[in-house]
């Protein structure tokens, strides 16, 4: 294995160990040299998401050549999860109260072990509560949002995606209701970050909404465009984006992506040989049966 | 003011001026003595009661009387002009048009309001015979541009370029104007719109946009250069359009020329305008692929404002592209408890579409000193 720097989504095997046997918050520290790629798999069919599936039925090629990997028991796996939230003065009224109920009810749906933070954006990036088990400080966390200001998306993900210690795999749910008007990164920058990162972002979309009664709201060139975007940022990771039709979808949306994780599969791939730098390709197929399979897109190595 | 206290004698000694004002005209000036006596808020609610078939009848005998003072210059017709009050009911008019426009935005749950009222057209209508006036000029070349930024902060960015080049035929070689005609131009380039109530109303402000349906970014950025550009040749000292100008260079990826307007505007610069040319130089460097330099003037802005998130989202990316992700973690981690505690908003957050508070004070100096 070389000792190369592998960005993102190369974790160390012990760190699997520990999130399987430990909710602690506190940075894991590896001695071990073994570096692995994990990929969260989504797969769902005609009926919905598949349950049941084994190692036998994918199959994993990094930069075009397969690649053998294991499977992991997903469900045993704790949850690292980021709520990343617009508060911008679009989301004023209405649908700060539905996000606020929405993210209320993710926490409720949380296991025990599961943890989970609370960031805010608008023109300022708020970290309202640290990755925590405690329910009772996210909840208080939650009902402290006030919708002010503008929208600072890809600067906030930029946050979530560095703060949290290297080895911690993250899910961060990303809600927005508007295009991106504050942020110092650009798309491009923000892209690059994704790639580098270890996390799984979820994008949960609102439409925007007209703040003069009875007037239907078009979406501008700019949303439209900020959309892609952040479908795309999504997509990289493995995840996605859900367009929320009204407001009050908002935390169905939330929980759908509650029963996605519980339903994923975790594949780990541990790379044998000399890894070049760069951008590494990842291409997950499902084999046996129909299926569309939604994965991490690739890895990123550094040079050395 | 002593335009106004000429005219207040001349109108008491009852003239043939003052006798041969009709009632309504009488009244009207009695309004606008008001407003620059102090009784600013009575006066501003009298004249919102006006008709605009009545303030159309007292701009023209205004006209009536500039035609008269322009035949000559030492005249008595050219006195009774001089002395009327016109720098005061050009503000009258204009607080008034904003106070409507507010209301107007607030009916409309917050959505921008760019239609001028009638007020409003009378105070720009008044700003010709205005600068006939001793010094009337310049007010009216400073009042233009003070209304450009501020319809600018108002989010009527078309509006307020408009309300600029209006001000430009009045003064071609005005640098401030310039100024604001290019920064109405960055700001559409920026934002991607014109004015964000045109899109679904078919009214005269519809048709207004007729051209802007493709918005090309690019050509509004090539105003915004000439804009600032041209203020620059007028007044190099315009430390605030070198900064610009360097900011647009660098969105139309013209890096090197960039870099020379940015450098030079950390030079002249302080405050504000020197902590944002440290970032945006800082970005052009690093789109140069100088992340060491990036990272120098992105710690020189932080240097300036210690609170900033968005020095820190800078350099904290750019000593992850460097390969320092522990460090860039601890820059982010040292920002995150400022939020909402800063004792300044940062200047970046209106850099794009101004502030309103930055624009009203502007006009308020405007106020003040007009009416000393």
């Amino acid at each position: 294995m070389s000792p190369r720097r592998v960005a993102g989504v190369l974790v160390l095997c012990a760190s699997l160990t520990s999130a399987q046997t430990t909710a602690s918050p506190q940075p894991t520290v590896f001695a071990t040299k073994v570096e692995s790629v994990l990929i969260d798999a989504f797969v769902t069919g005609d009926g919905g998401q598949m349950p049941g599936l084994t190692a036998r039925d994918f199959i994993l090629k990094d930069n075009g050549t397969r690649v053998e990997f294991d499977l992991l028991p997903a469900e045993s796996l704790p949850l690292r999860a980021i709520l990343v939230f617009d508060t911008s003065t679009s989301m004023q009224g209405l649908k700060i109260e539905r996000l606020r109920a929405a993210a209320e009810a993710f926490v409720d749906r949380l296991r025990p072990e599961d943890e989970a933070a609370l960031v805010s954006f608008s023109d300022e990036i708020t970290w309202r509560v640290p990755l925590t088990t405690d329910r009772a400080r996210l909840r208080f966390g939650i009902l402290s949002l006030q919708a002010r200001g503008a929208t600072s998306a890809y600067d906030a993900l930029f946050t979530a995606l560095l703060v949290p210690r290297s080895g911690l795999r993250t899910l961060i749910v990303l809600f927005s209701d508007g295009e991106d008007n504050m942020s110092w990164l650009r798309e491009k920058q923000i892209k690059g970050a994704v790639e580098r990162s270890n996390a799984l972002i979820h994008v949960v979309a609102a439409p925007p909404v007209d703040p003069r009664p009875g007037v239907l709201r078009i979406a501008s060139d700019a949303e439209i465009a900020n959309l892609k975007t952040l479908r795309g940022l999504a997509a990289i990771t493995g995840g996605s984006l859900i367009e929320v039709a009204s407001t009050d979808r908002i935390d169905a949306a939330f929980a759908e992506i509650i029963d996605r994780m519980k339903n994923r599969y975790v594949l780990r791939y541990t790379p044998e040989s000399d890894l070049a730098s760069g951008w590494h390709t990842l291409d997950l197929q499902l084999v046996t049966r129909k299926g569309k399979v939604r994965g991490r897109t690739g890895y990123w190595v550094e040079p050395r | 003011m002593r335009a106004l206290l000429a005219f207040l004698l001349v109108a008491s000694a009852g003239t043939a001026a003052a006798q041969s004002m009709t009632a309504r005209e009488t009244a009207y000036w009695d309004v606008v003595t008001r407003y620059a006596t102090g009784n600013r808020k009575d006066a501003v609610a009298t004249i919102g009661g006006w008709s605009e078939k009545d303030l159309d009848r007292i701009l023209k005998s205004v006209q009536g009387l500039e035609k008269a003072a322009r035949r000559c210059e030492a005249c008595e017709d050219r006195a009774r002009f001089d002395a009327l009050p016109l720098r005061a009911a050009i503000l009258l008019h204009a607080e008034r048009d904003r106070m409507d426009r507010v209301a107007r935005m607030q009916e409309n749950g917050g959505a921008a309001e760019c239609a001028i009222s009638a007020n409003g057209r009378m105070s720009a209508d008044l700003l010709g015979p205005a600068a006939l006036q001793p010094g009337g000029a310049r007010f009216a070349s400073r009042f233009y541009a003070v209304f450009a930024q501020h319809l600018r902060s108002a989010l009527c960015f078309l509006t307020s370029r408009n309300w600029a080049e209006a001000g430009l035929k009045l003064a071609p070689r005005d640098a401030m104007l310039l100024f604001v005609d290019g920064l109405a131009s960055e700001t559409i380039g920026v934002t991607g719109f014109v004015e964000p109530t045109l899109r679904s109303e078919r009214d005269w402000r519809g048709r207004q946009t007729a051209g802007y349906e493709n918005l090309d970014p690019k050509r509004e950025f090539s105003r915004a250069i000439d804009g600032f550009e041209k203020a620059l040749a007028v007044d190099p000292h315009l430390s605030e359009a070198r900064l610009r100008l360097g900011r647009v260079l660098s969105r139309m990826g013209r890096g090197p020329e960039a870099r020379v307007s940015l450098k030079q505007a950390v030079e002249e610069t302080s405050g504000a305008s020197r902590y944002l040319a440290h970032l945006f130089l800082g970005q052009c460097l690093e789109d140069d692929g100088d992340l060491d330099g990036a990272i120098g003037q992105y710690s020189a802005a932080m240097a300036l404002r210690p609170d900033s998130q968005i020095g820190a989202v800078a350099l904290a990316h750019a000593h992850s592209l460097r390969g320092r992700s522990e460090t860039a973690r601890e820059v982010l981690e040292k920002m995150l408890p400022v939020a909402g505690r800063r004792q300044a908003a940062d200047p970046y957050w209106s850099y794009a579409m101004g502030s309103p508070e930055d624009a009203e004070a502007l006009i308020e100096d405007l106020r003040r000193e007009t009416l000393r």
